[in-house]
C-alpha cells in the first residue's frame, strides 16, 4: 500500500465530485438567470421611474421647462410611438437597459406606456446624460406640452440662429447645444438656419407675411430626405426627434385638439347662457375637421390660417367672454 | 495563595466591570432617547394647507369698490387692505373687515374647523415684508378656536408680490390645531 | 513500592494545582467570545440610538416628499389645457370646460387615475352619496363634477384645493366668479399577484 504510484479513488470520491460538480452547475445557472431577471425588473423600474421624471417637466403657465438626468452607467433608452392604440390619444412606450460587466449592455427591461404625455426624441438614445425640455404648444389655445429629450454627451451646433430661438434656447439653459462663431467651436450634430448644404438638419422657415415674427414661425426641418413640417415651437419637436415618432405625435396632437375643440364648443353653449356670443364656433369646427384629416405633419401649414383667425376673434371678444 | 487566586479571578473582573459600563452607557442612552423624542416638535409643513391659501387668493370675495360686479379676489383685496386700510365695500364695510370675513369663511369652509372636527382651531397671519431680515407690517391676524393640547400643527404660506409698492412681498401663513 | 506510591501522589497535586495547556487556550477562546460579545452589543446599541435619532427625521422627510409628489400630480391636473382656467391663474380650473368633460368616455384611459372628480365647496359637508351630482341641466347648482369613476375595488384618493371659476352675468356684466373646490383622483391599489 506504501509503495503505490497511482492515486487510489475509491467510489464515494467520484460520488461527490460528479455531484458536486452538478450541484455547482446548477447553482451558477440560477443565478445567472436570477441575475438577469432582477436586472430586467431593475431596468423595468428604472423606465417606470423616468416615466415619473416627465411629470414637472408640465409649463403650466410657464414658457418652457428643461432639466436634466443623470445615471450613474451608460444607458440605454428605447422609445417607440403608436397614434392607433389607445384612440384617439395613442400611446407612446418607453424602455432601459444599461451596460454591465464586459461592456455589454443587459436585457432591455419592459416597456412602460406614457398615454397623456408627448415626447419627442429619436428610437433609442446611448449616454449617460439625458436633456429634457418641455415647451408648450398652442393651437391656438393649449394643446398640450411638448416634452423634448435628447442625449447631453452629443452636442447640437445651431448655426445662423435666429436671435428668437437663439434667446429661447438659453433661456432654457441648454448647454449641449452650442451657437458657434468666430471664437467658439462646436463639433457635433450640425443644425442650419439655411439651405447650407453641409449641415446634418436643415430648418427652412417659410413665414413671409406681415403677421410673422420671423421667417421660421413655420416651415420644414429637413434630415436627409425627410421633411418635417412645424408651426410654431414643434421646430425644437422637429430638431430633436426621428421622423418616425415626430409624425406620430403629431397625430395624436390633433386628435388632441379635436378633443379640446369639442370641450370648448360645449364651453360656448354654457356661456352663452352668462351673456356672452363667441363667434368663432364655425371657425373651430373647420380647424377640428382638418386636424382630424390631418395626414402628416405637410398639412400642419394648412391649420395655420384657422388659428390666426380664431385667435384674433377670441381677442377681440367682449370683455371678461374670451373662450381661452 | 491568596496572590495566586487574585491573578486567577482578575481576568473575571475586568470582564464584569466592561460589562457594567455597558449597561450603564446604555441606559443613560435610552434615558437621552426618551428626552429627544419627548419633544419633538409638531410643527409640520402642509402641502394641503399651502394649496388652500393659493387657491383663496382667486376666490370671489362679496367686496366690490368700484362697481358691481367688479368683485375684488383674494389677492386684490389683501393688496387694497394694505394699500388703503379705510377704503369701504359698496356694501358699507370696511375692505380690512371684509377680508377677515371672507378668508374666515373660507377657511372654515375648506378646512372644516370646529370642536368637533380634527381641525381644532387655527391662526391666520398676513404681513409685509422687504425681506427676511427687514421688519414686518402686519395686515391682518386672525384666529378661531382654542390652540392648544394639539396632537400636530400642519401649517402652510403663500406669498403674492407687493409690486406695487415697490420690493417685497405679502405672506400669508396658516397653522391648524389638529387634535 | 515506596516509590511508586511517592510518585502517584505528585502527579495527583500536579493535576489538582496546572490547568492543563489545551484547557488553556479553550480558556482564552471563550474570554474573547465574550468580549467580542459584549464589544458588538455595545456598538450596536450606539448604533441604534444614533439611526432612531436620524430615521425619525428622514420618516418625516420621506412623508413629506411622497405627499408633495402625489399632490403636484393632482396639482399639474388642474394647470392641464382640460382644466385650466381662461385667465391667467395657476392651480385653477374652469368649471365651464369641467361640465364638458362630465362622462366624456374618451378621457377614462387619458390619465393614470381610476377615478377624477371635483367637489364644490357646497359638497364639502356631505357624503358623497348625499351629493349632488353636476349634469348640463342643473349646473352649477350642484356639488361634485365626477369626470370619470372606473370603480375599481380598492383605491386611494388624492386631493388638493383648486380655485374653481365660471363666467357669471350680474347687472350685464360677465365676470369670473372662483370659489374653493378639492380636486379627487383616485389611484388603484393593486394586490400583490394582480396585474
Amino acid at each position: 500500500m506504501k509503495n503505490k504510484k497511482a492515486i487510489e479513488m475509491g467510489f464515494n470520491w467520484l460520488f461527490a465530485i460528479i455531484v458536486g460538480g452538478f450541484i455547482l452547475f446548477l447553482a451558477i445557472y440560477a443565478s445567472g438567470k436570477f441575475i438577469r431577471t432582477s436586472e430586467k425588473t431593475l431596468y423595468t423600474e428604472t423606465a417606470a421611474k423616468l416615466v415619473v421624471l416627465l411629470d414637472p417637466m408640465e409649463t403650466g403657465l410657464a414658457s418652457g421647462k428643461s432639466s436634466e438626468i443623470n445615471f450613474n452607467k451608460e444607458t440605454k433608452t428605447f422609445y417607440d410611438c403608436n397614434s392607433l392604440i389607445n384612440k384617439p390619444f395613442g400611446r407612446q412606450r418607453i424602455s432601459f437597459s444599461e451596460k454591465t460587466f464586459g461592456e455589454k449592455y443587459g436585457e432591455e427591461g419592459e416597456k412602460i406606456s406614457i398615454k397623456d404625455r408627448y415626447v419627442f426624441v429619436e428610437n433609442l438614445i446611448e449616454g449617460r446624460r439625458l436633456s429634457l425640455f418641455s415647451k408648450p404648444f398652442f393651437m391656438p389655445f393649449k394643446i398640450a406640452d411638448l416634452i423634448i429629450i435628447s442625449s447631453k454627451d452629443n452636442n447640437y451646433c445651431f448655426y445662423d440662429t435666429p436671435e428668437e430661438i437663439k434667446k429661447d434656447i438659453e433661456d432654457l439653459n441648454l448647454d449641449h447645444i452650442i451657437f458657434p462663431n468666430s471664437t467658439i467651436k462646436c463639433s457635433g450634430t450640425k443644425v442650419c438656419f439655411s439651405k447650407n448644404s453641409k449641415c446634418d438638419i436643415k430648418i427652412i422657415g417659410m413665414c413671409e407675411d406681415s403677421s410673422c415674427e420671423n421667417d421660421y414661425d413655420y416651415g420644414y426641418v429637413q434630415k436627409g430626405k425627410e421633411k418635417l413640417y412645424y408651426v410654431n415651437d414643434l421646430i425644437y419637436a422637429a430638431i430633436f426627434s426621428s421622423s418616425e415618432i415626430y409624425e406620430c405625435n403629431i397625430k395624436r396632437l390633433m386628435s388632441k385638439l379635436n378633443e379640446l375643440g369639442g370641450i370648448y364648443l360645449n364651453k360656448v353653449n354654457i356661456i352663452e347662457r352668462k351673456g356672452c356670443y363667441p363667434t368663432l364656433q364655425t371657425k373651430l369646427i373647420i380647424m377640428m375637421n382638418k386636424a382630424k384629416e390631418l395626414d402628416s405633419s405637410d398639412d400642419l401649414i394648412f391649420l395655420i390660417e384657422q388659428t390666426k383667425e380664431i385667435d384674433q376673434i377670441n381677442e377681440e371678444g367682449k370683455t371678461g367672454c374670451r373662450l381661452y | 495563595m491568596i496572590s495566586k487566586k487574585t491573578k486567577q479571578n482578575k481576568g473575571q473582573h475586568e470582564i464584569v466591570g466592561f460589562v457594567l459600563i455597558v449597561v450603564i452607557v446604555s441606559i443613560i442612552g435610552v434615558i437621552f432617547l426618551s428626552f429627544s423624542i419627548g419633544k419633538e416638535d409638531r410643527k409640520q409643513e402642509s402641502i394641503e394647507v399651502s394649496n388652500l391659501l393659493q387657491s383663496a387668493m382667486y376666490y370671489t370675495t362679496d367686496c366690490a369698490i368700484n362697481y358691481i360686479p367688479n368683485y375684488k379676489e383674494g389677492q386684490d383685496l389683501i393688496k387694497e387692505c394694505y394699500e388703503n386700510p379705510d377704503e369701504k365695500c359698496l356694501n358699507e364695510e370696511n375692505v380690512c373687515e371684509a377680508l377677515d370675513s371672507n378668508l374666515k369663511r373660507l377657511i372654515e369652509e375648506g378646512l372644516r374647523v370646529g370642536e368637533d372636527s380634527k381641525n381644532k382651531a387655527y391662526k391666520l397671519d398676513i404681513y409685509y415684508q422687504i425681506s427676511e431680515t427687514e421688519q414686518r407690517e402686519d395686515i391682518l391676524y386672525s384666529e378661531n378656536g382654542i390652540f392648544s393640547n394639539c396632537s400636530s400643527i400642519p401649517g402652510g404660506s403663500h406669498s403674492i408680490s407687493a409690486s406695487r409698492f415697490g420690493y417685497g412681498t405679502i405672506n400669508i401663513e396658516l397653522e391648524v390645531c389638529r387634535g | 513500592m515506596k516509590q511508586k506510591k511517592s510518585n502517584s501522589r505528585f502527579n495527583f497535586e500536579i493535576k489538582l494545582t496546572k490547568i492543563p495547556k489545551s484547557k488553556r487556550s479553550q480558556l482564552k477562546i471563550q474570554e474573547m467570545a465574550f468580549m467580542l460579545l459584549a464589544v458588538v452589543l455595545f456598538f450596536i446599541l450606539v448604533g441604534l440610538f444614533i439611526v432612531s435619532v436620524i430615521y425619525s427625521n428622514l420618516y418625516k422627510e420621506a412623508n413629506l416628499i411622497s405627499e408633495s409628489r402625489t399632490l403636484s400630480l393632482v396639482t399639474n391636473l388642474a394647470d392641464s389645457p382640460e382644466f385650466s382656467c381662461s385667465t391667467y391663474k395657476s392651480n385653477c380650473v374652469d368649471s365651464d370646460k369641467l361640465i364638458s368633460l362630465v362622462g366624456r368616455k374618451t378621457y377614462e384611459n387619458f390619465w393614470p387615475f381610476s377615478s377624477l372628480k371635483l367637489v364644490k365647496s357646497t359638497g364639502f359637508d356631505k357624503a358623497e352619496e348625499e351629493m349632488l351630482k353636476c349634469t348640463i341641466a342643473n349646473y352649477p347648482n350642484c356639488d361634485i363634477f365626477v369626470v370619470y369613476d372606473r370603480e375599481v375595488k380598492n383605491e386611494k384618493a388624492i386631493s388638493s384645493f383648486v380655485a374653481l371659476c365660471r363666467k357669471e352675468l350680474e347687472n350685464e356684466y360677465t365676470y369670473d366668479k372662483c370659489e374653493i373646490a378639492k380636486l379627487v383622483a383616485g389611484t388603484e391599489i393593486k394586490e400583490q399577484g394582480e396585474r
